[in-house]
């Protein structure tokens, strides 16, 4: 992510929500979700995840 | 309620032991005896009856001698002689305690136990109880009137491929044997609204005067009191399949962080079904707002539970909760769910007051990882909420990583960078 894709997304305070796809093809899959810092020039705040099923047109 | 009735098998004894008493005396002595028994009666209605205002003062409403609730008959109870007549008069029926009185002239009704027993006597009933099951053709279960046998009943019929739901209500469910569960069994449930100061409970928080519900009062929890349930209930049966549950929630304080959390249970409030965090920077304005989660429910559930838990960080209004079953998601077979602070792990981040996750300005460090959530197949999206506030150091390049994996990084499901 970089500063344009943080861009203020509706939320307060400058809070920004960034979405991720995600497939999970083995049955026995344990998700991790990871987050790596990886600019010097920020601080950076997490506040939660949201995890939805992504269901298709009909769904 | 079996076991209230009992004090009436004494009321003959005293009539006759009055009469006998009285015919052994004469004159002023009965005037004078009868005078008494009178006086003492006249006492205990006016202390103990039910009928008796000043009694409700002096007992309180306790259940010593008191009926434990006052008679009502509700739309459940109407529901569960329906349900009652569903059963064929020569069909084997397996019930509780209390519905049993309903039952117990045919020749095939049996109860389940109501005591505790120890661990050994346990393994009794269990055999008991799985040889009930297997003979009757009908179980019927109210489950608000909840104990272990009966929860042990709704597992091993629920359970069994044998028996199907024929009808159920919020707290009361009859299985048959044969009958196979459909969509069409929760006919009449498959819109259900529960409103904040109606049918849930309140907690930590209070009933507060609201136009903007359509029944006039939505529970507050007010900023700085105590972290709790502001609502929670109702405790109610649910089947298979794919809910779309909605709360609608008013956040009127300006506060960034941790709120609260909405939870589903069942079991007593003991499984948690899914979660939904709750932060002050999803409510930019003090308006009232649908918060809306997919439920996915991969067997009936009993006593299911939702519940608001609230930090006391900010002044929370909670109006209802709608729980709409859908039958247009078909390929649904996860819940929504959130992971925070409480779920994920930080090696060098820090957790502030607010409860969000902080990490320092330090390049090329893992900030979070977690929380190790078992999913079924399938596409998903997985939403992360950041804030980024410059050090003031120059960079425009990559701020952060995020990725999502399994069997300890090696495989990659999804990334953004």
């Amino acid at each position: 992510m970089t500063w344009d894709d943080l861009e203020d997304s509706g939320l307060m305070n400058g809070w920004s929500a960034i979405t991720v796809n995600v497939t999970v093809n083995s049955p026995e899959a344990v998700l991790e979700l990871r987050g790596l810092h990886t600019s010097c020039g920020c601080e950076l705040y997490l506040g939660h995840i949201f995890l939805e099923q992504r269901l298709d047109e009909n769904g | 309620m079996i076991g209230s009735h009992y004090p009436l098998y004494l009321l003959p004894s005293i009539f006759i032991c009055a009469g006998h008493a009285l015919s052994r005396v004469s004159g002023s002595e009965a005037l004078n005896l009868s005078r008494y028994m009178l006086a003492v009666t006249s006492l205990m209605i006016l202390v103990l009856s039910p009928i008796s205002p000043m009694s409700r003062y002096v007992n309180d409403g306790g259940q010593l001698l008191w009926y434990p609730r006052p008679f009502a008959v509700t739309e459940e109870t109407r529901s569960t002689h329906e349900m009652l007549n569903l059963v064929p008069g020569d069909s084997a029926v397996l019930t509780q305690n209390h519905i049993f009185p309903h039952v117990s002239g045919r020749l095939n009704a049996y109860v389940i136990p109501i005591s505790d027993f120890s661990p050994g006597q346990a393994e009794l009933i269990e055999g008991y109880l799985d040889g009930l099951i297997d003979k009757c053709e009908y179980v019927l279960l109210d489950l608000r009137e909840i104990d272990e046998w009966t929860s042990y009943t709704h597992g091993r019929v629920a359970s069994n491929g044998s028996f199907g739901i024929q009808a159920f209500t919020d707290s009361v469910v009859l299985f048959m044997r044969g009958a196979e569960t459909s969509p069409d069994t929760a006919k009449g449930l498959e819109h259900r609204v529960y409103h904040a100061c109606r049918e849930m409970h309140i907690g930590v928080g209070v009933a507060v005067p609201d136009s903007a519900s359509e029944v006039g009062e939505v529970a507050l929890s007010p900023r700085g009191s105590a972290q709790g349930f502001l609502v929670f209930g109702p405790y109610v049966y649910m089947t298979e399949g794919v809910y779309d549950v909605s709360f609608c929630l008013q956040v009127s304080q300006p506060w960034e962080g941790y709120i609260g959390t909405f939870e589903v249970t069942c079991d007593q409030g003991r499984q948690l079904l899914t979660k939904r965090d709750l932060y002050g920077y999803e409510f930019p304005s003090p308006e009232w707002r649908e918060m809306r989660l997919l439920l996915s429910l991969d067997g009936p559930k009993e006593l299911v539970e939702f519940r608001l838990r609230t930090k006391g960080a900010a002044n929370v209004r909670i109006d209802r909760i709608e729980v709409n079953r859908t039958d247009l998601r078909p390929g649904a077979t996860a819940s929504t769910i959130t992971f925070n602070y409480v779920d994920l792990l930080v090696d060098e981040g820090e957790l502030t007051d607010d409860c969000l996750l902080r990490h320092l300005p330090v390049e090329d460090e893992v900030f979070w990882y977690g929380p190790y959530h078992g999913l079924p197949l399938g596409d998903y999206n997985a939403t992360f909420y950041l804030k980024t506030i410059p050090s003031g150091t120059s960079d425009n390049g990559t701020l952060v990583t995020l990725d999502a994996c399994y069997g300890e990084g090696r495989h990659i499901v999804g990334a953004a960078t």
